[in-house]
């Protein structure tokens, strides 16, 4: 899509839940790519399956759900095919960073921070940074320093519950980030936050990343913090991918109608008070085709037949819609 | 300029401090701090502030869920103030309360058509069923959702139905509690039409209670800025967008993600302060870029700066007042350095 | 309908229900279909202490009673009082405990002392000690029984219009000017009626416990009116020879609270998440 060897590599990826009504299709269809050293925003409304995915990248998946197809590719590999003892011994938290939405569920309240996250390094630290226990506590301090917690040798004895919401992401992206991942994935990583300290820490985590060339993976509703610090944009709904555009693109250049319209609800823009009509199907009361098909202004037969194959517009700008499609002369209406 | 439909002056509103019986007392705090403002009639003002700052508590204290610790509450000229919580809402029942979880705002064990009719009761207003009929179409919902309960419509229902019972009572002012958070940006969409649309068909006057300033930018026609109980500054809402006078209020502004900024926005040293800690001085000094010490020992009072705009600093006039869209000055608002940079 | 299928997953709620309809129908039908409906009150001495047999199942008593009828027509007995100590108990604890847990401060604190004074006193020795100072019957049982009992409803009741209390609902509704009487009684009980019909449930099998130890004290019904207390007391004399004496009150008295307590269980089962979720 984007580029030649991208980092993580993820297609047609197919997720399914057991719920109640039987075998809910929770992701259908995700093509994704983070290039190294990339910074992806991955957006999308309730129920689109963004932390899904992410979870999903991890292998962290509930209990009864099925991969229904598609492949993760992760430096070449399918992570799908890895079992849970490789992956949590060699791909979380020392290949792949992650950073939870909630700070404050994120620590366990019963140990001291320091001691959580050397246990992180013990487990996950790459060679270079060393094997004793005092090259891991380098290690970290350097970086608690670096992202700005005062006095960084006493915050490591502190408990959970002595830190502000602000210093405990924080300390997050220094335990996601001290085994130099090659990936790391924010969920939400500021919503629990207040604005100015949500501008401190993505600054900081888009600062960390330039510097160790560690690509970033941002899942948030707030397109103003994609417009803000993301080098390309992905953008779902109800578990499909619709299109993923460089940023550049933000303001005018999407194609998906889905993507047009719900960039016109920012409170920026003009269309702010229309909103979408319609709700998100239910997730057992998936359409097929093309799942935004019943509240798209641009729908075509096909629409409810087949889910759109990903075409590529031109560089890193990818869309996924029947209407869009360069097959089919564009039917999107300019004002929608 | 229109007639001030609800005026504090010198509001205090103090929490904790109170011991129970065989209870020890919570640490107090001065949640609302010698507020003064006025809501005209007919007119949408803003409470902005980050968590902490007061702005529900104050928005509580005026509609008299929370009793005032001391100053004055006039409502249409009347003095409101100095009653218990049972008596202030009688009194002021011209105000009502749209509450932040719509949903929990409705009793889950009795249908809508009965809530509905609960608040026509209330309001002590002779009506019949057409009254709430209209109420409902006038939110968008459909007659049938009167026989329904509330786990049986949506959120987005649901806060309809809460707005429809508020209306149901005859409100001139509304005081609207983060309406916004957390929803999707699809539904805020809606959600805010729908306010608007209330407001313009039932001549409300609002009071709008909101951490998020792109939406409070788009809503308001006037802002006041909160921090720690105190207003900060206040003015009407293109103004204070377009040239920030306090500190605050443009780090508050800086740090709003803009769908057209690429730059990197201030960050702002620090975290909010902790309740409870009482901080000698302006409340910002610890945070600020510009303090002296004057700053460290003596609170600013607000002061006028323009017709319409107030502000509580004591080096306003120096500091020139930033404009909006930081993208167009290096990446900072001038004054104040990138937090990243600044030497510690 | 709904709830009839979610009993019907959960077997030992089932039992329960069973268990306490049977008892409720012999209460209704017992008289009727009692084998010697004269046993209930003349004796026989004949045939005193007869083991179960064909003619008497579960065998006859030192009067010569047939015990088969008697544990039968206890039931009533043993319901009857059940029921209505629980019904003056809620009649006192319900609203003291409702008003209490909304309004709080002083009224709130001198309620709650005074349910501490009861509740520092194990249940079974209050009853005792009370069914002692007040008058002798069933009337005093009873009356016993619900000072002993209304405060632990009391309690509950408080607890859980505390927790109601803090629902946005309840302060839209303060913030819409309804008053504490329409809020407490129209709003808050109904919220709180389902834990509360499930700690009366299981309630009831303690009071029935309760009531047949008072009965074993020989405070309660006089003799001879059948009761399941009673006739475990003067089975003592012939233990352990005639073990029916015992055996078949005792076991009428386990099934008796088992039932009870299976169905409290079950019904907090059901209402607790999936009602809430519906409703």
């Amino acid at each position: 899509m984007s580029s030649p060897d991208p980092l993580l590599r993820i297609a047609q990826f197919a997720l399914a839940f057991r719920t109640e009504a039987g075998l809910s299709t929770v992701l259908d269809g995700v093509d994704l790519e983070v290039a190294r050293g990339e910074i992806l925003g991955l957006v999308g409304e309730s129920g689109c399956g963004k932390s899904t995915l992410v979870r999903a990248i991890l292998g962290l998946m509930p209990q009864g759900a099925r991969v229904l197809g598609g492949r993760i590719e992760f430096g070449g590999q399918n992570l799908l095919d890895l079992d849970e003892a490789i992956l949590s011994r060699d791909i979380r938290a020392g290949r792949i960073g992650f950073i939870p939405q909630d700070p404050f569920q994120s620590f366990n309240p019963l140990f001291r921070v320091g001691s959580q996250m050397l246990e992180i390094m013990r487990w996950h630290a790459p060679p270079e940074i060393g094997r004793s226990r005092s090259a891991h506590r380098a290690r970290l301090l350097e970086l608690m320093e670096r992202v700005r917690i005062p006095a960084p040798d006493a915050a490591l004895k502190r408990f959970p519950h002595e830190f502000s919401g602000g210093q405990l992401q924080r300390l997050m992206i220094t335990a996601a980030i001290a085994c130099k991942p090659d990936l790391v994935l924010a969920d939400e990583p500021t919503s629990a936050l207040d604005v100015t300290t949500q501008q401190q820490i993505l600054a900081l985590l888009e600062e960390l990343a330039r510097e160790m060339n560690t690509a970033v993976i941002l899942v948030t509703h707030d397109l103003g913090l994609v417009a803000q610090y993301c080098d390309r944009v992905s953008v779902m709904y109800a578990g499909q991918t619709v299109e993923s555009f460089p940023h550049e693109r933000m303001l005018e250049g999407v194609r998906h109608p889905y993507t047009r319209m719900l960039l016109d609800c920012h409170p920026d823009r003009a269309g702010a008070l229309k909103g979408i009509l319609g709700i998100v199907p239910g997730i057992a009361r998936m359409p097929p085709g093309c799942r935004f098909g019943p509240r798209c202004p641009a729908l075509l037969p096909i629409c409810g037949t087949r889910r759109p194959e990903p075409e590529m517009l031109e560089a890193g700008h990818s869309v996924q819609c029947w209407a869009v499609s360069g097959s089919v002369v564009s039917k999107v209406p300019a004002d929608v | 300029m229109s007639d001030v439909i609800l005026e504090a002056r010198n509001l205090t509103t103090i929490l904790g401090g109170k011991a129970g019986f065989l209870q020890r007392a919570r640490p107090q705090t001065r949640a609302v701090d010698d507020v003064t403002l006025q809501l005209h009639r007919g007119e949408t003002l803003g409470l902005v502030g980050e968590s902490g700052c007061g702005k529900t508590t104050l928005g509580r204290t005026l509609l008299g869920l929370l009793r005032e610790t001391s100053g004055e509450i006039h409502l249409e000229g009347q003095r409101v103030d100095g009653l218990a919580p049972k008596a202030a809402r009688r009194v002021r029942r011209a105000i009502q309360y749209l509450h932040q979880d719509a949903v929990g705002a409705l009793d889950p064990w009795w249908s809508i058509g009965r809530t509905l009719g609960e608040a026509r009761q209330l309001s002590g207003v002779a009506g019949d069923e057409a009254v709430i009929d209209r109420m409902l179409g006038a939110v968008g919902l459909d007659l049938a959702a009167k026989t329904h309960y509330p786990h049986q419509l949506s959120g987005g229902q649901l806060r309809r139905v809460a707005l429809a019972r508020i209306m149901l009572l005859a409100p001139k002012i509304v005081v609207l509690d983060e309406p916004t958070a957390g929803l999707d940006l699809s539904i805020q969409a809606a959600v805010l039409r729908l306010l608007q649309d209330v407001k313009t068909s039932f001549q409300l006057t609002n009071l709008f209670i909101s951490h998020d300033m792109s939406v409070v930018r788009l809503m308001c026609d006037r802002v006041s800025v909160m921090y720690r109980g105190r207003i900060v500054e206040s003015g009407l809402s293109q103004d204070i967008f377009a040239a920030q006078r306090h500190p605050y209020t443009r780090a508050l502004v800086a740090a709003t993600p803009r769908l057209s900024t690429r730059v990197p926005a201030v960050a702002l040293d620090g975290d909010p302060p902790g309740l409870g800690q009482d901080i000698p001085g302006c409340a910002f000094h610890p945070r600020c870029a510009f303090a002296v010490d004057i700053c460290r020992t003596q609170k600013p009072e607000l002061e006028q700066a323009e017709t319409g705009s107030n502000v509580a600093c004591h080096r306003w006039r120096e500091l020139a007042p930033a404009n909006d869209d930081g993208g167009k000055q290096n990446g900072h608002v001038s004054g104040a350095a990138p937090a990243y940079q600044t030497a510690r | 309908m709904h709830i009839l299928r979610l009993f019907a997953r959960d077997r030992a709620a089932l039992l329960g229900l069973i268990i306490i309809l049977f008892a409720v129908l012999l209460t209704i039908i017992g008289p009727f279909i009692v084998p010697y409906p004269d046993d209930a009150f003349e004796a026989n001495i004949m045939a005193r202490l007869e083991p179960p047999s064909w003619e008497h199942w579960f065998g006859t008593d030192d009067f010569g009673r047939d015990i088969l009828t008697r544990v039968i027509l206890g039931t009533g007995n043993a319901l009857g009082v059940a029921v209505g100590v629980a019904s003056a108990a809620m009649f006192v604890g319900v609203p003291l405990g409702l008003l209490a847990g909304y309004h709080g401060g002083r009224f709130g604190e001198a309620v709650m002392r005074v349910t501490d004074v009861f509740l520092a006193v194990p249940s079974l020795i209050l009853a005792i000690a009370l069914a002692q100072l007040l008058r002798a019957g069933i009337g005093g049982a009873i009356l016993a029984l619900s000072l002993t009992y209304w405060p632990h409803f009391c309690r509950n009741v408080y607890s859980e219009t505390r927790s109601a209390k803090t629902a946005t609902f309840v302060e839209a509704l303060e913030s819409m000017g309804a008053s504490s009487s329409r809020i407490v009684f129209m709003h808050i009980l109904p919220n709180i009626a389902s834990p509360i019909i499930v700690r009366v449930t299981v309630g009831l099998g303690y009071i029935i416990m309760t009531a047949a130890v008072l009965g074993f004290l020989g405070i309660g019904v006089p003799p001879p009116t059948p009761d399941w207390g009673a006739a475990i007391a003067n089975s003592r004399q012939h233990l352990p020879e005639a073990w029916w004496l015992v055996s078949f009150p005792g076991l009428a008295i386990f099934l008796a609270v088992l039932g009870f307590n299976l169905l409290g269980d079950g019904l907090r089962d059901i209402i607790d998440p999936r009602l809430r979720r519906a409703r």
